[in-house]
């Protein structure tokens, strides 16, 4: 904490400081977040008081227009801001190959089903098997969104949704509920299990990619009050499933029915 | 089915702005660009260099999206904070305070603004009005002749005859002592 450079904030952030004042605070400011977010405030005020500024000039978006980059055959690399970016995936989440003894457990065949179809009596024939092929690690990205970041969950799930090649799937219960997820083509996507009502204590949601050859693979555990997550499988899933699993840390193989699930 | 444009959050319009689309830029012109004018015509008093101005700011945001943290506040507030910044550096580098006591009579016609905002920015700038006549005259007086008239502090200093100590503080004061009054009526900040 500088007491002379905080004296300062208030005209930095109405550009009513000399150059050297302004280099001087924004080396300040990069090292401490409490004159950053005092800054961030006095602008927003200082928004506030440039309401009412009524509509721009006609003509001028053409020439704006025109100055813009013309369309990529190739999308470039996505420059996203900071905080939307999805962080890689964690690899304690990932799951390691699990050694399966002979005989092997079968792993279900999926039968395709129609879209928005709840694949019911996933377990029925036998467990889910765990397993993990080369490439096809999973992913939870961690950092539960509470709703109480400034980016909203709703924002990260609508900015996924507008990715080129994006899928929105519903993962529909026995009953019909639906839980929506956005699924992006490298198999990355948002899951928005907000409408999932809370578990008790000791228990959690987990999630299931299913790959298109009929491998179920654990994503890993939702929490018992999930929210909106992101996830990373290592390519487009066929299916992804929720179940409810009665330890809080997940399981390997899962004897539960599918509470919800989806076809890519 | 997408949503329509209008319906997306400025952040959703900023990550389609960073995926090159220029849809995304459009609709965010759309609602931004009449506050981003007004802005920079105020200080610089001039329509043709405030054109400039909302030009860069435009151009600014598709070639360098990602300097847009939506975690550190609202799309409007980084918008016009840049405007204030350009605005304030041309008056200073050439003088442009002077024409800006000339001003121009007023030529802007209505090019697909959003009414919506307007009658919200009507309504915002009632509570503003009301924030501002609480202020003590010294603060009130301080950040306008910051804010509006380009000043440095120690400008400000100068033409209200204080110390610079004094208009320092009156303007940190004033800020939040105006951020504090907005709250209490209920005026959401910090929202895209």
């Amino acid at each position: 904490m500088n007491d002379r450079l905080d004296d300062l904030l208030g005209a930095y952030a109405l550009d009513a400081v000399d150059p050297a004042e302004r280099a001087e605070i924004e080396a300040y400011l990069a090292v401490d977040p409490r004159a950053r977010a005092e800054v961030d405030a006095h602008r927003e005020v200082a928004t506030m008081l440039s309401f009412g500024g009524g509509p721009a000039p006609v003509g001028l978006w053409e020439r704006i227009s025109s100055a813009l980059d013309a369309d990529h055959a190739v999308p470039p690399p996505l420059r996203l801001p900071p905080s939307l970016r999805l962080p890689p995936p964690d690899p304690a989440l990932v799951p390691t190959v699990v050694p399966v003894p002979a005989p092997v457990a079968p792993v279900i065949p999926l039968r395709r089903r129609p879209v928005g179809r709840p694949l019911v009596g996933l377990a029925a024939a036998g467990e889910l098997a765990v397993g993990v092929a080369g490439g096809l690690a999973g992913g939870l990205a961690l950092g539960r969104d509470s709703g109480r970041s400034a980016v909203s969950a709703a924002d990260r799930y609508a900015a996924a949704a507008q990715e080129p090649g994006a899928r929105r799937v519903e993962l529909r219960s026995p009953a019909g509920d639906a839980v929506p997820a956005v699924v992006l083509p490298d198999g990355t996507g948002y899951l928005d299990s907000r409408p999932l009502a809370t578990l008790p204590d000791g228990e959690t949601y987990q999630l299931w990619a299913v790959t298109t050859s009929g491998r179920v693979i654990s994503v890993g555990v939702l929490g018992n009050r999930p929210g909106v997550q992101a996830f990373t499988v290592g390519e487009r899933p066929a299916s992804l499933v929720v179940t409810k699993e009665r330890t809080p840390e997940g399981v390997e193989r899962s004897s539960e029915p599918a509470a919800y699930a989806g076809e890519v | 089915m997408t949503p329509p444009l209008s319906d997306l959050s400025d952040t959703t319009l900023v990550v389609g702005v960073a995926r090159y689309r220029h849809e995304a830029l459009a609709e965010l012109y759309r609602r931004h660009a009449g506050a981003v004018f007004g802005l920079a015509r105020r200080l610089l008093g001039d329509s043709a260099t405030a054109e400039e101005v909302v030009q860069e700011v435009f151009l600014r945001l598709w070639n360098a999206p990602d300097r847009f943290d939506p975690a550190r506040g609202s799309l409007r507030s980084y918008l016009l904070a840049q405007t204030h910044g350009r605005a304030v550096d041309m008056l200073r580098a050439d003088g442009a305070r002077r024409r800006r006591e000339d001003r121009d009579a007023r030529n802007t016609v209505d090019a697909g603004y959003d009414l919506e905002r307007e009658v919200t920015d009507l309504a915002v700038a009632e509570y503003v009005r009301r924030a501002l006549e609480v202020l003590p005259d010294g603060e009130r007086k301080a950040i306008e002749l910051a804010y509006f008239g380009g000043l440095t502090y120690r400008e400000v200093a100068d033409r209200l005859g204080e110390p610079e100590g004094t208009v320092k503080s009156r303007i940190r004061v004033g800020l939040k002592r105006l951020r504090a009054e907005l709250l209490a009526a209920g005026v959401a900040m910090g929202e895209g």
